[in-house]
């Protein structure tokens, strides 16, 4: 049998490089939704992972890092908060 | 509603949906909204260990959210105030789980106090762990601070006057939690004996039941209608 395609779509689904049943530690949305104030999820809407391995939507951090209260902490274990470098957040 | 504020209402009904649902809520706490307000809670705190002095109590406390929680951590106070080392005579609490970082005037290390990753059910757990164990390094209340250390017999006393008069403030349709979570806040069961029912059969989805009451077959949508019959059933 000779099969001819004629047509063929490509489909393909992303999520980010984290357990699918993990929530962000601050809004408790799964992260691949997106933070409570944005609408598309994606690169529009990051995760960022600490090097103490607490991961968060971007802008649930920042608005929590802006806050003098937050004193730089990861608001899960409290040590200092540093970002993984950007290589080392993959996206699948 | 700005972002921000449909952001803590949106987490704030999660965790009110979840600690109000009979399977996943702490038993300890029996949680209303007043007006429908998602910001301002009413929460009944209870203590289910039965060898506390606390058990049986039912205390009426206030919960206030900020519209931007979780960044700034609720306000919680006992209505009315009760005697206790860490509460004030308003009754609000001294718990450093609700404090901000940065504030001089508590000394509180920084891994104790308010962080965005804490929920409602954290720091309920807090508090109602802080009744049996209260902190007497950073006391509210001198007075009971001092009895608690001093004469324990005493302040048991003061707390046992205070636990009966809290219990009038259980809501009339409210059942009581027991120790065993599992029946917190299911409606009590219908002890009817089988004995009992003399002409009822037809309601119940039995074998027996359906072929001497064939003609009620078509009755199908009001049989079952209780879970316990059901279970015997099956």
């Amino acid at each position: 049998m000779k099969v001819r395609i004629k047509e063929w779509n490509a489909v393909s689904i992303w999520h980010w490089n984290v357990s699918e049943d993990e929530v962000c530690g601050i809004c408790r949305v799964h992260f691949d939704g997106t933070c409570p104030s944005c609408k598309y999820p994606g690169d529009d809407c990051p995760i960022i992972i600490g090097k103490c391995n607490h991961s968060f939507h971007m802008h649930c951090l920042l608005k929590w890092l802006e806050l003098e209260t937050s004193r730089g902490l990861c608001p899960m274990c409290r040590q200092p908060f540093q970002t993984l470098g950007e290589d080392e957040v993959i996206t699948t | 509603m700005s972002n921000l504020s449909s952001a803590s209402a949106a987490l704030l009904f999660k965790q009110f949906r979840e600690l109000t649902d009979p399977k996943k809520g702490v038993p300890s706490f029996h949680i209303t909204l007043q007006n429908d307000n998602i910001y301002t809670w009413n929460v009944g705190v209870m203590v289910l260990n039965e060898d506390s002095v606390y058990h049986g109590g039912y205390f009426n406390a206030q919960m206030i959210f900020p519209l931007d929680y979780p960044f700034k951590p609720p306000q919680f106070r006992f209505v009315p105030s009760i005697f206790h080392p860490n509460v004030y005579k308003d009754g609000r609490l001294c718990i450093s789980i609700l404090h901000t970082s940065g504030d001089a005037t508590t000394g509180e290390p920084d891994g104790e106090t308010w962080s965005p990753a804490q929920s409602v059910e954290s720091v309920l757990i807090s508090i109602v762990s802080l009744l049996e164990d209260p902190n007497t390094d950073s006391p509210a209340n001198v007075d009971a601070s001092i009895l608690w250390r001093k004469d324990r017999a005493v302040y048991n006393e003061r707390v046992l006057k205070e636990v009966e008069d809290s219990k009038k403030n259980i809501p009339e349709d409210f059942i009581m939690p027991t120790g065993n979570s599992a029946t917190a806040y299911v409606a009590p069961k219908n002890h009817i004996k089988e004995d009992d029912i003399v002409d009822e059969d037809f309601w119940y989805e039995s074998a027996d039941s359906m072929e001497e009451d064939d003609e009620e077959d078509d009755d199908d949508d009001n049989l079952s209608f209780d879970d316990e019959d059901d279970e015997m059933d099956s």
